[in-house]
């Protein structure tokens, strides 16, 4: 293969050791990777306790993996549980991004999610050191002093060859540094056998890879790339490449996206099997996604409800839930919407017991002015704008559960219990 | 400007709501200064007899300033005679009766 014509950069994919029980080891003073500490969810849904994140000694000693069970977790006094704190971790996460951009420009940094970051230091790196893993280890080295935590670094020269090596070597080493370079590809991503570890391939896609009989990454490498084409689309290029350790994303390219929407979703706390318990969520999930895309002034012509059937059901059914998707006038009003999705809701449903609901909302146009319809009364029209107006007004100054429906106190709401959740588990606000 | 008086009134809400005095528990205060945070946290340590200890946040005091932690901490053990035990205060005594706050490193952060 040759590399010439290629992007020859130099990429940090940078990643927190254990995020989130890293930060809570650091403000118990705690060393991160000495403490025995188990992040656990204990919401209504988790049933009894969900694992959201485990200290490598946890790990190490009692094998305790994230998102196990509360039963899984063995009852013994060095194991320290302790609630999730969303805002905590986020507040870290910024602070972190922060010293990063020291290092790079902000539109060189890509955070890839809450505990990873992607650098592109090509024109930064000679400032801080006198080669790319030294600058590195800079980086690990003030972030430890500053924040406490422990940082892993994979460098490459371009980003998929720093996540591979940040993925596959860096989380294995000593320094906590790996290093991919196009000339390593064939000793650095071709000996994995196991598809699976690669970044970007999953298991149905390593499925269909077996079925071409491709069991490796140097036979993918060496696959015909017309076949891939033929079986995966082009992301059986985008495989091809992988293999030969290419990239020619740049970070500073700024991308729209395709068909922008607005979404929420939710695992029920239990299995709900009632119509009315049902309905009471769909409509309390309508009117925040609604209240949403107000906020951003838009219309939505599109509706999405999913609907994900009970655990037991799924299994021995022949379906698991069902997702429909319904074209409408362009709106944001929050009574027209709630009404859409329930009659999408009522249209599918057969009683099965319900697990998991989510509501989308996309097509957006921009809220430039109201489309008034014939067919209903004008000032009722008007009316409903301007009570979606107060509603929205008096939840953002005072809180979403200022002013709630009665219906939010009935049996089997959820809005004012997950109302000061952040991504579903505990903010951790009421501690400050 | 922290107000000692605040912190405590806070700090005695959430050890109310945490300290529910079950059997068979032990209920202890671990306090940390994080260096890093600039700030003293309080956790409620409760450890059941045979079970997994919990460690709940309590309250984050933005200040490293002992004279202020004193005179919260003092009217914390004044009312509630909990256990104590000190992280990251080593070598720092309090200013009043110059006592060493931590006798020994309990952990090495």
């Amino acid at each position: 293969m040759n590399y010439a014509k290629e992007p020859h950069g130099v990429f940090f994919f940078i990643d927190n050791k254990s995020f989130y029980a890293s930060c809570e080891s650091v403000v118990r003073g705690l060393n991160p990777l000495k403490s025995i500490i188990v992040v656990m969810s204990e919401q209504a849904n988790t049933n009894g306790g969900l694992v959201l994140a485990t200290s490598p000694m946890a790990k190490k000693l009692y094998h305790i993996t994230n998102v196990s069970r509360q039963r899984d977790v063995p009852h013994r006094a060095d194991i320290l549980v302790v609630p999730p704190r969303m805002n905590l971790y986020i507040k870290m996460s910024l602070k972190i991004n922060q010293i990063y951009q020291e290092y790079a420009a902000a539109e060189d940094i890509l955070p890839y999610s809450i505990d990873e970051s992607l650098l592109d230091m090509t024109k930064s790196w000679r400032l801080f050191g006198d080669s790319p893993e030294a600058v590195a280890k800079i980086i690990q080295h003030r972030i430890r002093q500053e924040m406490g935590l422990y940082t892993t670094v994979g460098i490459g020269e371009n980003p998929v060859q720093a996540k591979l090596a940040l993925d596959l070597y860096a989380k294995h080493d000593d320094q906590l540094v790996g290093e991919i370079k196009y000339e390593t590809v064939p000793e650095t991503i071709w000996p994995i056998t196991n598809l699976t570890d690669v970044w970007s391939i999953g298991q149905r896609t390593a499925k269909r890879l077996k079925r071409l009989h491709i069991n490796t990454m140097a036979e993918l490498a060496h696959s015909n790339p017309y076949q891939l084409k033929a079986e995966f689309g082009i992301v059986g290029y985008q495989l091809f490449a992988l293999a030969w350790g290419i990239d020619r994303t740049s970070l500073a390219e700024k991308r729209s996206v395709k068909e922008p929407g607005f979404s929420n979703s939710q695992v029920l706390p239990r299995d709900y099997s009632k119509y009315a318990e049902i309905r009471v969520v769909i409509k309390e999930i309508g009117e925040q996604v609604a209240a949403r895309i107000r906020a951003h002034q838009w219309l939505t012509t599109k509706i999405s409800l999913g609907i994900g059937f009970s655990y037991a059901v799924a299994q021995q059914g022949e379906r698991s839930g069902f997702h429909c998707t319904k074209t409408i006038e362009a709106t944001n009003n929050s009574h027209e919407l709630v009404c859409e999705l329930l009659s999408l809701f009522d249209d599918y449903w057969n009683e099965e017991p319900v697990r998991n609901i989510a509501v989308s909302f996309s097509g957006l146009m921009h809220d430039s002015g109201e489309q008034l319809s014939l067919f209903q009364p004008v000032k009722q029209q008007l009316k409903q704008t301007a009570v979606d107006q107060v509603v929205d007004c008096i939840q953002t100054e005072f809180g979403i559960t200022s002013l709630v429906r009665a219906s939010s106190l009935l049996p089997g709401a959820t809005m004012i219990n997950r109302a000061s959740l952040v991504g579903g588990h505990n903010g951790g606000n009421a501690y400050d | 400007m922290i107000k000692p008086e605040q912190e405590v009134k806070i700090l005695q809400q959430h050890i109310d709501q945490t300290f529910q005095r079950r059997p068979n528990t032990i209920y202890r205060l671990w306090i940390v200064r994080d260096r890093f945070d600039q700030s003293v946290n309080f956790f409620m340590l409760i450890q059941p007899k045979f079970r997994r200890p919990h460690s709940i946040p309590l309250h984050m005091v933005l200040t490293l300033d002992l004279d202020i932690i004193e005179t919260i901490i003092a009217q914390i053990r004044h009312q509630y005679h909990l256990t104590m035990i000190f992280v990251g205060f080593e070598g720092l005594r309090w200013p009043t009766s110059q006592q060493l706050i931590q006798s020994h490193t309990v952990v090495k952060p």
